[in-house]
């Protein structure tokens, strides 16, 4: 049964036709009945196609599902790719050319919540937690529009291949004022400086193949005395750092000045661009070159020398970012595979994490290890999606934002914003393994679970509350869910329709018993009360803030 | 011995001390380079203190009776720097001057400390005092009311972010945390991924509860503000929480980067911060606790004394505030600067701090009981200045 339907996911030959709309009553019932399908089968495709849909959209809802099952999973991931990108920068600026971080926000939040091409969306987002950089840098604070561009960069570059965009995020005004390549002058023997190396370290470190030596699996290399073995040591990073001397910003005839054009990509001022030989993994750059071909030079070296430490390292990055948390070795060695043989290029990066079988049934070896925790945005947004509609349904194509961020707060309310994490390192350590589970792993792997590093009891609750205040509350947000409960369903037929339609079956039978027991203390007509109930209920339970295959392997 | 705990009402955006507090001897000349938005003299309230005959805005009616009665001083001409400067050492760049002087995000992070570092000072104050101990509070006493953590910020302790938001769990009431305590406690929820979803989800339940808890044995008066509010109950709950000194910044309601409708805007402020500062105390007192806390201004940096057309531009050196109990008050700390003293004016007219802010702050350190190793520490400038205690708080 599970091969048929997996099958059936995959190939995109369910001929379940355009479907049906749902019986208020019998949730399901009807749908059922045009696809032929008994009524388990079709729960079990419901529950894989949303599990697909929190892999690859800002949260699972009722269209997004029924698309996925409606095409089979390859062919939606396949258009979802083709699909023109949503950039955020149009509705940022709809009221503003100087727009501000609040406005970043607003259409971060309406392309999270409501953009068509919600693949691209998802990737972007994951790009911007690989390639970090701060809003609330001192030079990026008061300048969200070279912010926004940076961001329109990373999900223009999902279009293309891993190294141009690379080149394109080193040579971009924000990243450059971020990690303090901007104004880096050559080394100067007169006053004893030297280059500066934050962004010759992190585009080594962070940026592409890792401190360690990885295997294309993602497992890191060791030598004969099983020690971990350097990818670079500290004279390739001064060697490096000259790499990216010389760098400042278009329109802007003076040196080291703030002012000039954050938009465009950086220019080379040669009379600080250090243009002799560089040393760098064993390889020679040679003199007499221009900022821009050294950076090509040099990022060409990267890929080259380190080609399965990137490979792998970016893969495992990008698979714990979308799908699973505990990869097997052998997924991220399949993506690696494919990214690299495809000249580094992300869409068939993205493909390859998405229909890999390991995403669609749970690692093959240990179902019930499998899963991710969703990061407090993500919980948000998933909530957000499975309960209300986008509220202005006119908006296609977007032409403004949804959202002017006064209700979110994005940055103070959920211990992340887009962008804006506290330190280069990201949100969270890849390898953060919550308490609970310390010293839990499979053979010599521990498990991480890096998305509960943002969560304490104050964001929990926060968010919580921007669920309740500006979602469940909102009676326009919650109609049809009212109208299914007034017309006449049973506290347990409604519990059902509504883990239906906001877990889509991805909960464990205890949640619908505790839910039914939560609508009987209410009175019978007491609706209000009684959606309210279920949906704050669905949407903080433990199921609300995972991924996980429920089904034992 | 019992808590201590200071206070930084942080004005973010750069608020202009020079709008707050005038010395009325010069007044003629105050009212020359402010134009506009001077205000008149029978407006200010004289505080009979500091030289200059010190006045300070007719909305801080009760500040000024705090002053007078000894438990609040101004502090003056205090601002961010790296080594003592003067005009001419500034004008031939023969000192380290703070990097990006008239910029917020620049300044701000200067000033709490955080320049060059991921901790801000009270952060850092903090770490040192709590260093070996074994503080188990599930509330780290370096806290935040508001989205802003820099300058609690700490190498080891965590921040403690507290809002209203998070305190109250609006619509997790009754049968629905029932509901979902039980979730919590369901053994069917066992995959991993479901174990960690339940811890997360716990400690959610726990902590909120936990505050909540806490929070409802005290009955606050209603006068205050949501972080003035939290943090009077914080410093109430000192002893529950474990914590002998704690470190709370406020987020001081403005707006303060008056570059327009000053006159009008900084009014209405005042007339708001003059109550809370005050009320704040008084709560403070009502809950029995006051006695050893301390609260200061602290801010970007001043503004330029010269008015744009409704309003003034970032500036540099400025006057803070500073109150409470342990408080040495009814003196003015350092000199206000002469408004046409050739020394300390830019000139753009912009005033060349006499005081490095970290001069108060390390006095706060010292009062919390800090070595003076720890102190050069934590203020790695210190030592560039003569006076390293600024005696408000006794010798």
């Amino acid at each position: 049964m599970v091969d048929q339907l997996r099958r059936t996911l995959l190939k995109g030959i369910a001929s379940l036709g355009t479907v049906a709309v749902i019986s208020p009553l019998m949730p399901g019932i009807s749908f059922a009945a045009t696809s032929g399908l008994a009524d388990a089968e079709l729960m079990e495709l419901r529950r894989r196609a949303a599990r697909l849909a929190n892999y690859a959209t800002f949260g699972a809802n009722e269209d997004e599902v029924n698309r996925i099952i409606d095409t089979g999973w390859e062919t939606w991931v396949d258009q979802q790719l083709a699909l023109p990108i949503t950039p955020l920068y149009p509705s940022a600026t709809l009221n503003t050319d100087k727009p501000t971080v609040n406005q970043f926000y607003g259409a971060w939040w309406t392309n999270a919540l409501a953009a068509p091409d919600q693949l691209h969306q998802r990737v972007g987002f994951a790009l911007s937690q690989w390639f970090v950089i701060s809003s609330d840098h001192p030079f990026l604070s008061g300048r969200s529009w070279t912010v926004i561009n940076f961001y329109d960069r990373l999900l223009q570059g999902i279009d293309g291949n891993f190294t141009d965009l690379l080149n394109q995020v080193s040579t971009h005004p924000a990243m450059c004022g971020y990690l303090s390549s901007l104004y880096n002058a050559k080394a100067d023997p007169v006053k004893g400086t030297v280059a500066d190396e934050n962004y010759a370290r992190e585009v080594m470190q962070l940026f592409s193949c890792g401190a360690e030596k990885r295997h294309r699996n993602g497992n890191f290399a060791v030598d004969e005395q099983g020690q971990a073995i350097a990818n670079y040591d500290e004279q390739d990073v001064r060697e490096m750092a000259r790499v990216f001397t010389g760098i400042g910003l278009k329109d802007q005839a003076t040196w080291g000045k703030e002012r000039g054009d954050w938009l465009s990509p950086v220019i080379e001022y040669p009379e600080y661009h250090d243009s002799g030989n560089k040393q760098l993994m064993g390889q020679t750059i040679p003199a007499g070159l221009s900022l821009f071909e050294d950076i090509d030079a040099a990022l060409g070296i990267i890929i080259e020398q380190r080609g399965n430490s990137v490979a792998g390292n970016f893969s495992r990055f990008m698979i714990q970012r979308l799908t699973l948390s505990n990869p097997k070795y052998t997924y991220v060695r399949d993506v690696a595979i494919a990214f690299k043989d495809s000249n580094w290029d992300i869409k068939t990066l993205v493909r390859a994490i998405l229909l890999h079988p390991d995403a669609i049934d749970g690692r093959s070896d240990n179902r019930s290890e499998t899963g991710r925790l969703k990061e407090p945005l993500l919980w948000y947004a998933g909530a957000r999606r499975a309960i209300a509609p986008p509220r202005d349904q006119a908006l296609a194509p977007l032409t403004g934002p949804l959202f002017d961020n006064t209700e979110l707060r994005t940055g103070e309310a959920f211990n992340q914003k887009p962008l804006g994490a506290f330190s280069v390192f990201g949100f969270f350590p890849w390898d953060y393994q919550p308490e609970s589970i310390r010293g839990e792993g499979t053979g010599y792997i521990e498990y991480v679970y890096p998305e509960s590093y943002l969560y304490n009891w104050n964001n929990i609750t926060t968010v919580s509350n921007k669920l309740w205040g500006n979602v469940i509350k909102r009676d326009n947000d919650v109609v049809r869910f009212m109208e299914v409960l007034t017309s006449g369903v049973s506290n347990e037929e409604f519990s059902d329709f509504v883990l239906d339609k906001i877990l889509f079956g991805n909960h464990r039978p205890t949640l619908k018993v505790e839910m039914v027991a939560l609508l009987d203390q209410r009175g019978s007509v007491e609706y209000k009360g009684k959606v309210r109930d279920a949906l704050m209920l669905a949407t903080t339970c433990p199921d609300s803030f995972i991924i996980n295959h429920y089904q034992e392997a | 011995m019992s808590a201590k705990t200071i206070v930084v009402f942080y004005m973010h955006g750069g608020h202009d001390g020079y709008n707050m507090l005038v010395p009325l001897d010069q007044y003629d000349r105050y009212a020359h380079y402010r134009g506009d938005i001077a205000h008149t003299e029978s407006s200010l309230i004289p505080l009979g203190i500091g030289q200059g005959n010190l006045a300070i805005h007719g909305n801080f009616s009760r500040m000024a009776e705090l002053i007078q009665a000894g438990g609040a001083a101004p502090i003056l001409g205090t601002g961010n720097l790296i080594e003592p400067t003067t005009r001419s050492q500034f004008d031939a760049k023969s000192v380290a001057l703070p990097p990006f002087l008239y910029s917020h995000s620049h300044q701000q992070s200067f000033n709490k400390g955080a320049y060059q570092q991921y901790s801000g000072w009270a952060g850092r104050v903090l770490d040192a005092w709590y260093a070996g101990s074994n503080n188990v509070s599930p509330i780290s006493p370096a806290i935040t009311t508001g989205s802003d953590r820099d300058l609690v910020s700490a190498e080891t302790l965590d921040v403690s972010q507290i809002t209203d938001e998070g305190v109250t769990w609006q619509g997790l009431t009754g049968g629905k945390q029932q509901a979902v305590t039980a979730l919590i406690d369901d053994d069917s929820y066992q995959h991993v991924v479901e174990r960690v979803a339940r811890q997360v989800l716990g400690t959610a339940v726990d902590g909120q509860q936990y505050l909540a808890d806490l929070f409802g044995q005290f009955s606050a008066s209603g006068k205050l503000n949501m972080g003035t509010t939290i943090a009077s109950k914080l410093i109430a709950a000192a002893d529950q929480l474990g914590h002998d000194r704690q470190i709370i910044h406020i987020v001081t309601p403005g707006p303060w980067d008056s570059h327009n409708n000053q006159f009008e805007s900084l009014n209405a402020a005042y007339a708001n911060l003059d109550n809370l500062f005050v009320d704040f105390i008084d709560e403070l007192e009502s809950y029995g606790v006051a006695d050893n806390v301390v609260c200061i201004t602290a801010s970007d940096f001043g503004r330029g004394l010269r008015p744009n057309n409704r309003g003034t531009d970032h500036g540099w050196g400025n006057n803070h505030l500073v109150w409470g109990k342990p408080v040495f008050g009814g003196q003015a700390i350092g000199d206000f600067v002469d408004y046409d003293d050739p020394d300390y004016w830019t000139g753009a007219k912009r005033l060349i701090p006499k005081l490095a802010d970290i001069q108060t702050y390390a006095t706060l350190a010292r009062w919390f009981g800090l070595s003076e190793s720890d102190i050069d520490v934590i203020f790695p400038t210190l030592q560039n200045f003569s006076r390293r205690d600024l005696g408000f708080l006794g010798a």
